[in-house]
């Protein structure tokens, strides 16, 4: 008998007993156990090399267990961002002069430089919550919600996920599905796709232009969590995700070149994105837990029918150093293809007349939808104390490559880097407790 | 001296000073002795007492049908959810499970259909205790909190909890409503708390070794619990071989050669009546166990 070993089974029985009737004392009254506010806070800082966007986000995350899987959270985001967005073209050998898009203002691009649209300022508000619960063996139910608004963009989602677990709660089977309509108010109303910027006048919301543009999301996500060993853990999941309804980018435009020479600004079109986009997502994780210390290694392979496909390498390992001190160092690749429709400029007489009606469907001229490579190199040093509290700083450097080459001999664009490359610094506070 | 009677049947007399409390719950004479003098606070800490103890037994008796107990049990093969008193006690048991390498087992009372212990030689065929094994099993359980899923004609019954757990819940629940010593004593199991104002301990009786149902050897309890396990009166006696009440869950046969009865002084109840249990299952090996244990001090009836 198992007892014979057991030479401190008091022990182990006045813990279990001690326990029960702790935990029942007053069960009979109020069945409610409080397990308090996790909260998690956080102050992002987000800053692009010359002069670019610079945001500042802060974070605050609540999470409540109320027992039985019972949980509940909810998390508040406030975004502020200041500075200067490309506005579509390309930097030149000449200046450029541009009408920003709330029609008053102009600004005038030196040559050699990447025109921004310096009235790029923006604050962006977001709440979402979500509810999780078991609703039979070892099948848990979440359900969520999502709004987020800024000046001239509103979103609204709702969510919700299965989660089942088989094989002794080895492997865990997940389906979810997430629907998003969001609604947007262009400044100056939406222009017509692939016309010159001169002509942008607001129109009714019938047609292509108007004061308000919407779409509608639907994202199904599939996953597999298989745990290894005692150490390690997998996870798999396919996504699709299905928009349709406005995703052109109504502050951005495409430069219009002649032979060599950059037509009148006024000339450039706005640039048109498709109704529609399917996009397929491969994503794999994988955790492995030495004694102390983690190493999380992922990758994910996206494809889309706007012919972006991208791969991302994903690696952070976590040393546990001593007394709650971690430092956990991170490094991410990426690297994606160009959208069909990319163009870093239109050219007169194969994609456009001279008398400005387009000769192709669409067209984009935005960075994010051209061909780069992406690394992310960081570190992020943390304390957790004894409370449950825990203190953490991230630093991570970000660089963005172009791989749009510029095949021009002569002329306005000749020489210069078509998609200059990018670099950001980001540097995060965090600050956890228990409340 | 006076009486009082409710509908929930519970007496209140004035006894050399103190209150006593009489009342009748999970088939055994509860009574809740209580040192302090205010007549108010007696009446209500008896009927909290009564109330909270026919709540316990309304929940978890095995011969009721409108409790959880008879929800799982009848269940036939499905999960049911449980609230979250009911989740506590299970991973309560599924500790004991673990800690008695599977000799402590909610599911075991099955086995009574086959033994009745009535002091006769009525001593079952084997294949009917055979039969009754595939429903025998706490591992055979799925407990997922707060979902239990039993297999079809598994049974579970909290009847090796219920009265300790009961005798705690309205030990607290007492001790909560006032600062005074007082004894709570449901057939036995019994808990306590001391001093009484005359700076005395509490006087308890109990069965002495060797001599059951006949000696009682008088202790002095100043605060903590006393549960007995076993019945040494409840047994079967054919061709000159005893065999006791405790039943071993893995092959249905009474534990030999150990003692009849185990009491234990511990801090609280349960675990008092946990350890006598656990003492009972060990059988020949229960002294040995007794001896490694601290702060535990034991009788037993052999």
């Amino acid at each position: 008998m198992q007892l014979k070993k057991l030479s401190k089974l008091s022990l182990a029985l006045a813990q279990a007993s001690g326990a029960l009737l702790s935990a029942t004392s007053g069960a009979a009254h109020a069945q409610t156990e409080n397990f308090g506010w996790q909260i998690d806070s956080a102050v992002l800082y987000y800053q692009e090399a010359d002069g670019r966007v610079r945001a500042i986000e802060p974070v605050v995350s609540m999470k409540k267990d109320f027992g039985d899987e019972k949980i509940f959270n909810m998390k508040l985001v406030l975004d502020s961002l200041t500075g200067a967005s490309p506005n579509g073209a390309p930097p030149a050998n000449v200046a450029q002069t541009f009408t920003s898009p709330s029609g008053g203002a102009s600004y005038t691009t030196a040559p050699g430089e990447l025109p921004l649209d310096e009235t790029f300022k923006d604050t962006r508000g977001a709440i979402s919550s979500s509810w999780q619960q078991p609703i039979a063996p070892d099948l848990r139910l979440n359900v969520g919600g999502n709004i987020s608004a800024e000046y001239d963009f509103q979103s609204i989602a709702a969510n919700a996920a299965l989660a089942k677990d088989t094989n002794n709660k080895n492997t865990t089977l997940s389906a979810g599905i997430n629907l998003e309509f969001d609604n947007i108010m262009p400044v100056g109303g939406a222009p017509v796709g692939l016309t010159r910027t001169s002509l942008k006048l607001p129109t009714g919301d019938e047609g292509e232009g108007g004061p308000s543009k919407s779409k509608f999301i639907t994202d199904m996500l599939f996953g597999v969590t298989q745990v290894l060993s005692r150490q390690a853990l997998m996870q798999v999941n396919y996504g699709i995700s299905l928009a349709n309804g406005y995703q052109t980018d109504p502050y951005k435009m495409l430069a219009v070149l002649n032979g060599d020479t950059l037509v009148p600004t006024a000339n450039y079109l706005y640039e048109k994105r498709p109704e529609t986009r399917t996009k397929h997502s491969l994503y794999s994780q994988f955790k492995y837990h030495f004694t102390e210390d983690v190493v999380d290694l992922s990758y994910r392979y996206t494809t889309d029918d706007w012919g972006i496909s991208s791969h991302t390498w994903d690696t952070r390992y976590r040393f546990e150093i001593s007394n709650g001190l971690y430092l956990e160092p991170h490094a991410r690749w990426y690297t994606q293809s160009e959208a069909d429709f990319y163009k870093p400029y239109l050219v007169q007489g194969t994609d456009v007349t001279a008398g400005g009606v387009a000769l192709v469907g669409f067209a984009t001229a935005d960075s994010r939808m051209s061909a780069f490579d992406a690394t992310t190199f960081g570190a992020k040093i943390g304390k957790a104390f004894e409370d449950e509290s825990e203190i953490s700083l991230r630093v991570e450097q970000y660089k963005q490559v172009s791989q749009t080459k510029n095949n021009l001999p002569t002329g306005d664009l000749a020489g210069q880097k078509l998609v200059p490359d990018l670099s950001a610094l980001l540097i995060q506070f965090g600050y956890s407790f228990r409340w | 001296m006076m009486g009082n009677h409710s509908p929930l049947n519970h007496s209140l007399t004035l006894l050399d000073g103190r209150y006593v409390g009489k009342f009748s719950a999970m088939a055994s004479p509860c009574e809740i002795l209580l040192d302090h003098s205010n007549l108010a606070l007696a009446h209500a800490q008896v009927q909290a007492a009564a109330q909270e103890a026919a709540r316990i037994e309304q929940k978890f008796s095995r011969y009721r049908t409108d409790n959880i107990v008879h929800a799982l049990n009848n269940a036939h093969g499905h999960a049911v959810r449980v609230d979250e008193e009911t989740a506590h006690l299970l991973n309560f048991a599924a500790t004991l499970h673990a800690l008695s390498d599977g000799l402590f087992d909610i599911t075991s009372g099955v086995l009574r259909r086959a033994w009745k212990f009535d002091g006769s030689d009525k001593i079952p065929h084997p294949a009917d205790i055979a039969k009754l094994l595939p429903l025998i099993g706490w591992q055979h359980a799925r407990w997922e909190n707060p979902f239990l899923t039993l297999l079809p004609g598994m049974e579970i019954d909290f009847g090796g909890i219920g009265k300790e757990y009961a005798v705690d819940r309205v030990f607290l629940h007492l001790a909560g409503m006032d600062d005074s010593a007082l004894l709570v004593n449901f057939g036995g199991d019994l808990r306590a708390r001391g001093p009484c104002r005359n700076g005395t301990a509490w006087q308890v009786g109990v069965e002495k070794p060797h001599a059951a149902g006949q000696a009682i050897e008088i202790i002095s309890l100043l605060t903590g619990a006393l549960a007995t396990s076993g019945d040494a009166r409840r047994f079967l006696l054919k061709e000159g071989v005893r065999y006791s009440h405790i039943l071993n869950p893995k092959t249905g046969w009474p534990i030999q050669d150990g003692p009849r009865s185990a009491t234990i002084l511990a801090s609280d109840c349960v675990l008092a009546g946990m350890l006598a249990t656990l003492t009972l299952l060990a059988g020949k090996d229960a002294e040995k166990i007794l001896n490694e244990q601290e702060d535990i001090k034991a009788w037993l009836v052999w």
